[in-house]
């Protein structure tokens, strides 16, 4: 692939290529388009560009949904077909495309054709980009979350907030971010959004934190400058700036306001949610430990958690086990794992 | 702007961009709610939320309907007959107001003559005399779907090359996620 970047003169890059494609999200008349048309390329355009109705006028190429990538490649594909791009280049020179009289045709209000082809929904693993295909994940979860609340939320915040209370599937206890993390993206099962997801809701609330605490640190300033003129004018008596003073220092009140409430909320949000992943992580393990931990520890012990627990234990514990029913002595949960 | 023209009161006012006090409105841009309708499409909540407060796009989509639905306009020029049927849908304006003017191309500049320098501009960027050559020719890449035709090359079979022209400010991220689609565990 080649970014060429911004030409003064893009006509050998039209001389070079054998097909021009424009999967455009919305175009009112590309004229990229029609330069490549009248340069007898074949061209592959979104039915939200204004070249869709000349290409199909023509028959100069193919139309497609904007975002869908499977249909674009198939078209892509077809506006070559079996032809060699030597061949294409003879045929080009056969054919010099009559677009005025192509949009006459599309003026009398012929309906485009085959705009509906491209329709096809790409299924996700056909859909390239990984995050799109998190979203949708995300958001089939969040339906079965509202179907269950019984409310629809919006934003990534709650979206991710609502997720933790969704019960999981039978059978499954609990499932850690890091367990949905090793799972494969398509299985279902997870109600939780992927780490990925719940990071990216972190920063984005640690941001708006830090974005409220700038503001807030704006807004003390400027009512400290505010001073000068409020003394100023109760010195001079200038009615020019009373009039406008009041709503100044409102105005500087209002801005700070909501530049606390979010650096407020962002910070409480944040905090909460690290701590709050950390303790699921905890209980999480506790409930996983096997039975024979548990007849050697106290249940009301906290283990200092080791990395090898989950692995290691059971073999680990048998031995100590054989050892305390022997000695009779009192465990030291401590060093247990 | 309206002002000036209230006070000089020309005989006609045609404008490009979206002013409500003009006679001929040339859509050149289309209909920017419909625009947004597409960015909001496949965009995050953030950036759907973002597009939504934007001051710019709420003047814009105010200024669009203020002007289409007001009582000065006398005509509309479209440029696609995709925007002449938005503008109709979308704003109610009559079929007689609306009026439907394609854009023209210098077809002798732009004719499959510069087929001619094909070899050399192939061998300048490096590109195999057999390889299949997509173009893309546009600025600002989110709009014209650069992203989904990323995706799209890795459907294509090889020997195939993709060439885009144009500015983008985030030039960056598009050759890596260009870099990202051409590798092969991607």
């Amino acid at each position: 692939m080649t970014f060429a970047g911004p030409q003064k003169d893009p006509k050998p890059y039209y001389g070079a290529a054998d097909a021009f494609v424009l999967p455009t999200l919305y175009d009112p008349l590309p004229n990229a388009a029609m330069e490549a048309m009248a340069c007898g390329m074949p061209i592959v355009t979104s039915s939200k560009s204004g070249a869709a109705e000349l290409v199909q006028g023509a028959d100069a190429g193919f139309v497609c949904a904007s975002r869908d990538v499977a249909t674009l490649a198939a078209h892509m594909r077809g506006a070559l077909g079996r032809r060699t791009p030597r061949a294409v280049g003879r045929q080009c020179a056969e054919r010099r495309v009559a677009f005025h009289a192509a949009g006459d045709d599309a003026a009398t209000g012929a309906p485009v054709q085959g705009v509906a082809r491209g329709q096809r929904r790409a299924p996700p693993w056909e859909q390239g980009a990984h995050r799109h295909a998190t979203r949708r994940r995300n958001e089939r979860h969040d339906n079965g979350a509202s179907a269950r609340t019984g409310r629809r939320c919006r934003s990534p915040l709650t979206r991710c907030y609502n997720l933790r209370f969704v019960f999981p599937p039978p059978r499954r206890a609990f499932i850690s971010p890091r367990e949905t993390a090793d799972r494969p993206a398509h299985d279902g099962l997870s109600p939780l959004p992927t780490p990925a997801a719940l990071r990216q809701a972190l920063l984005v609330a640690f941001a708006l934190a830090v974005v409220g605490m700038v503001v807030v640190a704006a807004g003390d300033l400027i009512m400290a400058m505010l001073v000068i003129p409020i003394v100023q004018t109760f010195q001079t008596n200038d009615p020019a700036r009373a009039q406008w003073l009041p709503f100044a220092v409102i105005g500087v009140f209002l801005f700070r306001g909501i530049g606390s409430f979010v650096s407020e909320y962002g910070m409480a949000y944040t905090g909460h949610r690290v701590v709050f992943d950390l303790r699921r992580e905890l209980t999480d393990k506790l409930l996983k430990l096997p039975t024979p931990y548990y007849d050697v520890t106290p249940s009301g012990v906290v283990h200092r958690s080791s990395r090898s627990t989950r692995t290691s234990l059971p073999k680990r514990h048998r031995a100590r086990l054989r050892r305390q029913s022997g000695a009779r002595s009192r465990s030291r949960p401590a060093s247990a794992g | 702007m309206c002002h000036k023209i209230a006070r000089t009161k020309p005989d006609l006012v045609q404008s490009h961009e979206r002013l409500t006090c003009c006679d001929i409105f040339r859509a050149g841009d289309g209909v920017h709610a419909v625009w947004l309708e597409e960015r909001r499409k496949e965009a995050s909540a953030l950036r759907r939320f973002a597009l939504a407060v934007s001051p710019y796009h709420r003047y814009v989509t105010r200024m669009e309907r203020r002007l289409l639905q007001g009582p000065s306009l006398a005509a509309v020029v479209c440029n696609s007959a995709m925007v002449r049927d938005e503008i109709k849908s979308r704003f109610g304006v009559p079929d007689a107001k609306l009026h439907l003017i394609y854009n023209a191309v210098d077809s002798d500049v732009f004719s499959p003559a510069l087929r001619a320098d094909r070899a050399a501009t192939r061998a300048r960027l490096g590109i195999a005399d057999d390889a299949i050559v997509f173009l893309l020719v546009g600025s600002g890449y989110e709009r014209k779907g650069v992203a989904t035709l990323l995706d799209a090359m890795r459907g294509v079979p090889s020997p195939a090359h993709l060439i885009v022209v144009g500015r983008e400010s985030r030039m960056n991220a598009y050759v890596q996620r260009a870099a990202r689609a051409a590798s092969p565990t991607a």
